[in-house]
């Protein structure tokens, strides 16, 4: 379409009139950036309209600006307007002036805080609209995290119903005597899991570490920590032909050797 | 009647910065320059006194508090005050207690002057006249009726009692005309041409 065909289509004037769909009214705007000879049409166009409205202007009657500060200053209620409705008007040369004057300063105040009001109603739209977007992120975190407990439970599940599973109980030392922990050992699958049964708390430097004993040698099978979940079973690193698994407490991040005296808990494997 | 005086400019400004600072000072200010122009407007298209001030009532509210959203890149203030006004008055119209009023209860339906002079005794500007001359005298009549008159379709349809379908019809076919003429003058701007336009086109709503 070209230019005057664009102009003579009447959409400018339509767009003025705010006839437009919004996608419309952006696509004129567009066209107006680009163009300036659309620019200059539409600015005729509003010429023409205020010339249009100024032939049927018609003064409102008495007393409509008092009532329309008065209804502005109704809708608003915030106390705001308290403090500044004391500061004293300009004292003008009396009575002409007062009442209007104060009508006025009345309604302006209304005006005002009903601005504000209208402006702290958006502010708290925008924090409600903010947190129901945090609480969805955090739902589905949560979600997130529920599924791979559930997914690695029942993975745990599949694996402790299996029949070739060996079961070792560790039961313990002098130390601990309460303490106990299980491994689960299965040569078949070669997958091992560690189930912490009870183990007292260790302090913030310490860690307790899993050994298992390989032909009469420790071999560490890492560090692990006490979850207050017991229930998770901790997968472990698989050991051939393990003679026995035990739990030392050591320096955090795990010794090469075993402590022998931080020892907790400590199981034999029953000869295959 | 094509330059837009200084004087406005500066107070649209004035507006403008008051509206963004959401200064108060704004709606006096909006009234004192503005108010006959909306109000006049408003009562064009709703006929009750009591009903044209309420919508003038309304129309402040909604300027004010839409007062931060008006763009300046996107038209005069005056442009955005009067699309408010209308479409407040338009919606006033569709109200059911405003369809049951209008039937009794109108101020100034208007009467058409046939003696009170035509068109081209309307228009002071002489070239403006010749165009209007060389349309057909019921386009001629179209335009004095809602241009000078603010006539809608529906009171040109009662008072010349001819369907509304023809109204429409010769509404649009005086703006095609209006257009040819002001492209004939060479896209030359005149401004009360477009001003006749334009009210032709907001009459067809």
């Amino acid at each position: 379409m070209d230019k005057t065909e664009y102009i003579e289509s009447g959409i400018l004037e339509a767009y003025v009139l705010g006839m437009l769909s919004h996608q419309e009214s952006l696509e004129v705007e567009d066209t107006r950036l680009e163009n300036p000879e659309i620019h200059a049409e539409l600015l005729v166009i509003e010429d023409a309209m205020e010339v249009y409205a100024g032939r049927f202007a018609k003064i409102p009657p008495v007393g409509m600006q008092a009532a329309i500060m008065t209804a502005i200053q109704r809708i608003d209620s915030t106390p705001k307007s308290d403090t500044l409705s004391q500061k004293p008007g300009p004292s003008a040369n009396a009575f002409n002036w007062k009442l209007p004057f104060g009508i006025l300063l009345a309604g302006l105040l209304g005006v005002l805080a009903f601005a504000f009001n209208n402006y702290n109603a958006k502010v708290q739209l925008s924090d409600q609209v903010e947190q129901q977007n945090a609480i969805m992120v955090t739902n589905k975190a949560e979600c997130d995290k529920a599924k791979n407990e559930k997914n690695a439970l029942e993975k745990q599940l599949i694996f402790l119903r299996g029949i070739d599973n060996q079961t070792i109980r560790m039961s313990g030392t002098d130390k601990a005597p309460e303490a106990f922990a299980t491994i689960f050992w299965n040569d078949i699958t070669k997958e091992s899991y560690l189930g912490v049964g009870s183990l007292p708390v260790p302090p913030a430097d310490k860690q307790y570490q899993l050994w298992a004993i390989v032909d009469g040698a420790p071999v560490d099978m890492k560090v692990f920590d006490v979850s207050t979940d017991n229930n998770q079973l901790h997968k472990v690193e698989f050991i051939e032909k393990p003679q026995a698994f035990a739990v030392t407490l050591e320096d955090v991040g795990g010794s090469s050797a075993p402590t022998m005296e931080e020892m907790y808990v400590i199981g034999e494997v029953a000869a295959g | 009647m094509n330059n837009y005086p200084k004087k406005k400019r500066s107070l649209e400004t004035e507006i403008v910065d008051l509206f963004a600072k959401g200064d108060e000072r704004a709606i006096p200010l909006v009234y004192k320059n503005y108010s006959a122009n909306l109000y006049g407007v408003i009562t064009q298209i709703v006929k009750q006194e009591e009903l044209a001030k309420e919508v003038l009532q309304d129309t402040f509210i909604k300027i004010w508090k839409n007062a931060k959203s008006y763009d300046q890149k996107k038209g005069r203030i005056f442009t955005w005050m009067l699309n408010i006004a209308r479409r407040s008055a338009i919606d006033a119209t569709r109200t059911a207690a405003y369809k049951k009023g209008h039937k009794t209860d109108s101020m100034d339906a208007p009467t058409y002057h046939k003696d009170k002079g035509t068109t081209e005794t309307y228009i002071e500007d002489s070239g403006l006249k010749k165009i209007i001359g060389t349309l057909d005298d019921k386009y001629k009549e179209l335009i004095d009726l809602i241009y000078f008159q603010g006539y809608t379709h529906r009171d040109v349809e009662k008072e010349l009692e001819i369907p509304l379908g023809t109204v429409k019809s010769r509404v649009r076919s005086a703006i095609k005309q209006l257009r040819e003429k002001l492209s004939d003058e060479g896209g030359n701007s005149n401004l009360e041409l477009k001003s006749i336009i334009a009210a032709l086109i907001i009459s067809t709503i």
